[in-house]
């Protein structure tokens, strides 16, 4: 290899080295990370609910099914941390919170979970974007931050 | 000295039969393709609400996207792997095919094309080419996709003789780029579809079948995209082959670098499968740790792309000075573009600039947390589009006509419209992937016939924001189809025109390196060694991404694609 090749390769190396290190500080500063693994105890659920825990934290079960989330419908204070948790009754399907990091995969058989804070009040549209059969296009739900 | 690698051939005639074969295999998928793009052009204008409905002259949303994604993806991606193949050892070995491996490989691949025709055109199969369980399609479907898949294994098999016979014959001369770069494709394939066997025959078509009652969707996830991203690098490496062996010729100069263009080759059989993982980050039940390796093994498989871009800009830029340019960037002027005898330039250039774009948007998507912010959203529909839909497509529209006016001997008709095609693609492309990834990062999910719901001002999920991108991306894929049908002008000018020789000879332009070639000795000489690293990374990054899989007990039962309640009922 000559000087030139040399010197495009370590760039590219380093480039890539900073761009993940920045992933890792993101991770681990901010808290912006990939969904967690859940201990294999947390079974699915079939009913969806919204508890308050003592601290003022929600948590949302949200179950997917064809076609539309449960419960569809779920009012949250503004700046409160909100913990999705998220099973599919049937099919695999999707769970894009709008304008939030909370985009997740249900899937059959496994509980998926992720934490957010919403500090804005309005309407979050939550869009099933996996596809799961003739309707997918209908199932959406709704978060409303107050 | 270093070992003198022989360039230029003779060109190589091949036997009647595979002449034959070799015809079918590049003509069945561009007849496909006219499915397969119509579909592809429809979609964008159900997504933009201009159609609203399920479906539109007898094939529904879903359903055409099943073919979409089948036919551009699948279908035409594997018979031109083996096409090319084909081509490639028999011209560069200069050795005949043999022929009874050459006729089941593509009989099978046909046998299987055909047979999972009939579930998608009927409609049962709506369960898009990523297969979906436990939406359940026809066992048809996946007994054609097996027989498919594995015809084109048979294929590869058939060259391993050959080549082994080469080296024997032809000791101290290094195996040619071409020959190692098919290799290596081949090799990744043949790895990657092993845990999409053992998903399709072992988990679905027994399940289909109704023989077990629910499988585990973890694993048969996880073994689908143990295969679904080194796909994208069997899709891939036949272009880089061209761009490396090929284009710097046509292009009037030398490869830069022979010993870059093999390390690259090999860096992507060491980094291509390790990294399924990375299409699973926003799914339960692994480790964040394993999806962290798999995204930095995932930007590891970026170095040999950014090496391709030097090693072959390099290359370009020789060949533009070769051809008189001084300065920074006259050479790029300099560059045939748009020389009508020499398309392959043209479709290898577009496709060239369109895989920058292609290139980056892929990192963003391999990028752990920032994936949070894109998965499944038309933001991955418009990255792809750049790779697979870029390059990738371009070289097989352009290899393949070439292939074919070399089989028949009929020169290729309406050169002007020709090189006008990866243009005018190109052109489309650059409105419909930025749209599709604005799109996306509005929140646009990919797969949705959104006309029914987001894009339809009458149902209270209408978002007026998704508006103007979903419109640029009827009008870019509208140009898109505009160059995909000039190029089917230009395929059946050719194909009604008199042939000018006889047809059956083989013929690639090869670039000589301008750096030296590595001698024999050395280790990217050798495909052995980098096999085995290669499939201990396999192993180490597989090891508890598949356990963890595996962890969950729970199957599931078999769905309709259009009813809630399973096809089987299973007692709790």
């Amino acid at each position: 290899m000559d000087r030139v090749e040399k010197i495009v390769l370590a760039f590219a190396a380093g480039l890539l080295g900073i761009f993940f290190l920045a992933l890792l500080a993101a991770a681990r500063l901010q808290g912006i990370d990939v969904p967690p693994c859940l201990p294999p105890e947390v079974r699915p659920f079939t009913e969806g609910r919204v508890d308050t825990l003592p601290n003022g934290t929600r948590q949302i079960f949200y179950v997917a099914r064809m076609w539309r989330f449960e419960p569809e419908v779920v009012e949250v204070p503004a700046g409160q941390p909100l913990d999705i948790f998220l099973s599919a009754a049937d099919v695999t399907h999707g769970f894009y919170l709008s304008w939030s990091n909370a985009n997740l995969m249900a899937i059959p058989g496994a509980v998926n979970a992720y934490r957010v804070r919403l500090d804005k009040p309005g309407v979050y549209p939550i869009v099933c974007h996996e596809y799961c059969g003739t309707a997918h296009q209908n199932m959406v739900a709704y978060l409303v931050v107050k | 000295m270093a070992a003198m690698e022989k360039t230029e051939l003779a060109p190589f005639r091949v036997s009647a039969l595979s002449r034959a074969l070799m015809a079918i295999e590049v003509t069945l998928p561009i007849l496909l393709l006219v499915l397969g793009i119509y579909h592809g052009f429809l979609q964008t204008l159900y997504r933009a609400g201009v159609i609203q409905s399920p479906s539109f002259a007898g094939l529904s949303y879903y359903q055409g996207l099943t073919l979409h994604g089948v036919i551009n993806a699948v279908v035409l991606t594997t018979f031109f792997g083996v096409a090319f193949g084909n081509a490639l050892v028999s011209y560069y070995l200069q050795r005949p095919l043999i022929p009874w491996v050459h006729l089941l490989a593509t009989g099978m691949m046909v046998t299987g094309t055909l047979l999972a025709a009939v579930p998608m055109l009927l409609g049962w199969a709506d369960v898009l080419y990523t297969f979906y369980p436990p939406l359940k399609a026809h066992p048809l479907f996946y007994i054609g996709a097996a027989l498919l898949v594995v015809g084109s294994w048979v294929a590869f098999f058939g060259w391993l003789p050959l080549v082994a016979r080469f080296q024997k014959e032809n000791p101290g001369q290094p195996l040619p780029l071409a020959v190692l770069g098919i290799l290596v494709t081949f090799i990744i394939w043949f790895l990657c579809t092993i845990p999409l066997a053992i998903e399709v025959l072992f988990l679905l078509i027994p399940w289909s079948l109704g023989w077990v009652d629910t499988i585990s969707i973890p694993l048969a996830r996880t073994l689908f995209w143990f295969f679904g991203h080194p796909l994208v690098y069997f899709w891939l490496l036949p272009a880089y082959i061209v761009y490396y062996v090929m284009l710097p010729k046509l292009a009037g100069g030398k490869l830069y670098s022979d010993y870059a263009a093999r390390v690259a080759f090999l860096l992507f059989l060491l980094f291509s499968i390790p990294v399924g993982l990375h299409h699973q980050y926003t799914e339960p039940g692994f480790d964040r740790f394993w999806k962290g390796v798999h995204a930095m093994l995932t930007f590891m498989v970026a170095i040999p792309s950014f090496m391709t871009a030097f090693t072959v800009a390099a290359s370009l830029e020789y060949a533009g000075r070769e051809r008189g340019a001084r300065g920074l960037f006259d050479w790029m002027v300099r560059l045939p573009w748009f020389d009508a005898e020499r398309p392959l330039v043209a479709y290898s250039l577009a496709g060239l600039l369109i895989f920058i774009f292609g290139g980056i948007t892929g990192i963003v998507n391999a990028s752990y947390n920032l994936n949070q912010t894109i998965h499944n959203t038309g933001f991955i529909s418009g990255h792809f589009h750049m790779t697979v839909g870029g390059p990738v497509f371009l070289m097989i529209l352009g290899m393949s006509l070439e292939l074919f006016s070399q089989l028949t001997g009929k020169p290729i008709r309406l050169k002007g419209w020709n090189v006008a095609v990866p243009y005018l693609w190109m052109l489309g492309l650059f409105l419909f992937s930025p749209a599709m990834m604005y799109g996306g990062l509005l929140g646009q999910p990919r797969r949705t016939n959104m006309g029914l719901s987001y894009l339809d001002p009458n149902s209270p999920h209408f978002r007026a924001d998704w508006v103007p991108t979903a419109y640029l991306t009827g009008i870019g894929a509208a140009v898109m189809t505009l160059a995909f049908v000039v190029y089917l002008a230009v395929w059946v000018a050719t194909w009604a025109g008199e042939p000018a020789a006889e047809g059956g000879y083989l013929y690639f332009p090869t670039a000589e390196s301008l750096h030296p070639v590595a001698s024999t000795s050395s280790v990217v000489m050798r495909l052995r060694p980098w096999l085995v690293v290669a499939l201990l990374l396999i192993a180490v990054s597989y090891w508890a991404p598949l356990r963890q899989a595996l962890r969950t007990p729970q199957g599931a039962p078999p769905y309709a694609p259009d009813n809630p309640v399973p096809l089987i009922q299973v007692k709790k």
